[in-house]
């Protein structure tokens, strides 16, 4: 876990910020966690919404970052992760799983992040990854949802950290992204810089 | 012949009232005048007459069987017109999932209002998402590009922020589920409506 980053108040300021890394597996929920507690303080609410990954492994990175405090809220894909992570599920806590079924709409995706947004506690959202919803639907309806998506997490004050893996898209990608965001945090080696 | 009257035909954002009853359609027309344009249709002939890329929000009344909704909807898909879709309908009547709101008779002034009103957020902010979206893109072509034009590189960065407000403001207005709907409708009927894990 890291715990002095100095990320400036375009960061600190921002109500979604691009999370580029190079490929980082599982670790995206640990680079989330280290920006959102960068400034020492600890979120009451955190979602996490993994497209292609496991939940489980995505609630267990946060209990054990935030302790059992929190609550955490875990949205995920249903398909080829459910069964592995059902077999090996790791005592996590009290945290929220959800799965939306893979023949849903990505207006029902959205529907269902934006209902777990808590305008009343200060909240932080979590999304792995933007490399893996533009590999199921597309760069433009991507661009788009994220939009949507944004405009959310902004009306209800929560922060969003949005995970892209940036080995994975030409320069040109990275740059039409990077104009939905309040602020694009660059990590080179897995560490947010 | 057409029976549409057209009151504005250059303006963009258009209500069209497609409404049989004479005095019905007088009082919605009025109510909405106001504060849009409108255009108005007494049956179906008339309505498909008027319906072009000008029109917004098209308010149809499902009492009688005067208009086909079906038909209407076909022109999303024939003639790739982007608008979106009230009913005027009885109380308790059942609700059609491919509308995008009601108004419940008697018309209430305000629900009429608030209802043309929220399908109007709903289109303005789908298409300045797309120009949003298309002028991204071209920003980021010169931004990458190998011969840099810093002049360009700032009006598009002017144009992105300008528009970026306006479009955040309109998004603002907006519920999570029109947000939603309103960015990505267009693909509901594509592959790209739907997840497709097996792509992964």
């Amino acid at each position: 876990m890291t715990d002095a980053f100095d990320l400036g108040p375009a960061v600190d300021d921002a109500a979604n910020v691009l999370l580029a890394a190079p490929g980082v597996g599982n670790g995206a929920d640990r680079l989330c966690g280290d920006l959102a507690t960068a400034d020492g303080d600890v979120p009451e609410h955190v979602v996490t919404v993994t497209i292609a990954g496991s939940p489980i492994e995505s609630a267990k990175e946060w209990r054990d970052r935030l302790g059992p405090g929190p609550s955490v809220s875990s949205l995920a894909i249903d398909g080829m992760t459910r069964s592995a992570a059902a077999q090996s599920a790791p005592a996590i806590g009290a945290a929220t799983i959800e799965y939306i079924d893979s023949s849903d709409t990505v207006q029902e995706l959205g529907r269902r992040i934006a209902a777990k947004l808590d305008d009343e506690r200060e909240t932080v959202v979590c999304f792995d990854s933007i490399t893996d919803l533009q590999e199921c639907l597309g760069q433009e309806p991507t661009f788009e949802f994220l939009h949507a998506l944004g405009s959310q997490v902004r009306a209800t004050g929560a922060t969003g950290y949005y995970y892209i893996d940036r080995t994975l898209h030409d320069e040109e990608t990275m740059t039409l992204y990077s104009t939905l965001f309040d602020a694009v945090v660059e990590t080179g080696n897995g560490t947010p810089e | 012949m057409s029976h549409a009257t057209c009151d504005v035909t250059v303006t963009s954002d258009v209500v069209l009232v497609c409404i049989a009853d004479d005095d019905l359609r007088r009082d919605v027309t009025a109510t909405l005048r106001s504060e849009w344009p409108v255009r108005t249709a007494y049956d179906e002939s008339a309505a498909r007459a008027s319906l072009d890329e000008s029109v917004s929000v098209l308010l149809l009344d499902l009492a009688d069987d005067t208009f086909d909704i079906d038909q209407t909807l076909d022109r999303q898909d024939e003639d790739g017109i982007a608008f979106e879709t009230a009913a005027l309908v009885d109380r308790h009547a059942r609700t059609d999932e491919r509308l995008d709101g009601y108004v419940h008779k008697p018309v209430s002034t305000d629900e009429l209002r608030a209802t043309v009103d929220r399908l109007h957020r709903r289109v303005q902010y789908d298409r300045l998402l797309g120009r949003y979206y298309s002028i991204a893109t071209e920003y980021a072509e010169t931004a990458s590009a190998r011969q840099q034009d810093p002049p360009e590189l700032t009006r598009l960065r002017e144009r992105l922020f300008t528009l970026r407000t306006r479009l955040d403001d309109i998004a603002d207005g907006l519920d999570d589920a029109d947000a939603f709907d309103a960015a990505l409708g267009e693909y509901e009927d594509d592959d790209v409506g739907d997840f497709s894990l097996d792509d992964l």
